[in-house]
């Protein structure tokens, strides 16, 4: 019972806690406030995510291109793409180069040597394909017979044994 | 229409509030209308700010951890799912959050200073009558907070147990039994 009392007074003391005068008139205010910015900053935010993910999406597939070009050969879509990788790399070679060593003398024959074997070779597998193609088959007359000679069968020698009388 | 539906709808202030169904004030809050949520903040508040100033016993702290509640409430109004519990114990769960997060960073509040009701009201008779009640407001503040917030929504709030028990995501029935433990052991004092 006692307890009980207690409560009910407790309980008109907690009800009367109220905010203050200046929350109850300005909290929305304030809290809106600070939605909106957060909100913005949220908005920027998903802006910066949304551009860094396209950037290195670009960079992942330049990147992907690149690598798979390396096995291309003349003649392939994706060619092109090597010839100019490996461009690139001869102008950034003497950049990225150490500023203690000498700067190397970029000599074109470096890069081109490889394409130009490439080049070779594709131009003297087509020369080869073409003669083959060129060449008409001739009957070449079998001296040898195809089946092989039947074997003479040879009936075993039984060498006679003498008789010898007991 | 709820239990908690009704009590708010009882609290509300003007009466262009009170036509308006919390649960829609909820629905258009959750599509983005920042209107829907202030009327729901104001219906709120005065709730959230005595549960939370029940437990930091200062005005300043309260206030700051009532607005940082709402802050939450907003951008965890989509996760609401009024199948799971009401509303009201949606937002007392994230400001019981906040009270814990804010206990295990300050240190804890002396006896004195819980003593002191900043607005008490004093209509009791009896000197008798107030020292009952002064021994189990003391009594109150030497419990484990947990403990506190259970008779407090309990006993002032007037929460049903079922609500308790997703505010403070335990089962119906520890809470039936810790607040009948508690109540005991505050008998025990008396």
């Amino acid at each position: 019972m006692k307890l009980t009392q207690a409560f009910k007074q407790l309980k008109k003391e907690y009800l009367a806690i109220q905010p203050s005068e200046l929350l109850r008139e300005h909290g929305w205010n304030v809290l809106r406030q600070r939605i909106e910015e957060e909100e913005k900053s949220w908005g920027m935010r998903r802006v910066w995510v949304l551009l860094a993910s396209v950037v290195l999406l670009v960079i992942l597939g330049g990147a992907g291109t690149v690598y798979a070009a390396q096995s291309a050969k003349p003649g392939d879509a994706l060619y092109p793409v090597k010839v100019a990788s490996d461009r690139v790399a001869a102008r950034i070679a003497p950049i990225l180069a150490r500023p203690t060593e000498e700067p190397k003398e970029v000599i074109p024959t470096t890069t081109a040597t490889p394409r130009a074997a490439e080049k070779l070779e594709t131009e003297k597998v087509e020369k080869v394909k073409e003669a083959i193609d060129a060449v008409t088959p001739v009957a070449i007359p079998s001296a040898v017979p195809t089946t092989p000679p039947a074997l003479e069968v040879v009936p075993p020698v039984i060498p006679s044994i003498p008789s010898v009388g007991l | 229409m709820s239990y908690e539906d009704v009590t708010f709808l009882l609290q509300c202030r003007s009466i262009l509030v009170c036509v308006m169904d919390l649960s829609r004030l909820i629905r258009d809050a959750q599509h983005g209308s920042t209107q829907a949520f202030g009327e729901i903040y104001r219906m709120l508040l005065p709730k959230i700010f005595r549960f939370v100033w029940y437990e930091v016993r200062d005005k300043q702290t309260a206030e700051d951890l009532t607005q940082v509640t709402f802050l939450r409430l907003w951008k965890a109004i989509n996760s609401y799912d009024a199948d799971k519990g009401s509303f009201p114990s949606f937002t007392f769960a994230i400001a019981r959050n906040l009270i814990i997060d804010w206990q295990r960073k300050k240190r804890p509040v002396s006896l004195e200073v819980i003593g002191e009701i900043e607005e008490r009201d004093e209509t009791i008779d009896t000197l008798i009558q107030q020292e009952v009640v002064d021994r189990v407001r003391q009594a109150l503040a030497t419990l484990p907070a947990q403990d506190r917030q259970l008779v407090v929504l309990r006993h002032f709030e007037e929460v049903p147990y079922e609500e308790i028990a997703k505010i403070m995501g335990k089962q119906e029935g520890a809470v039936r039994v810790k607040l009948h433990r508690i109540l005991r052991q505050l008998k025990g004092i008396l």
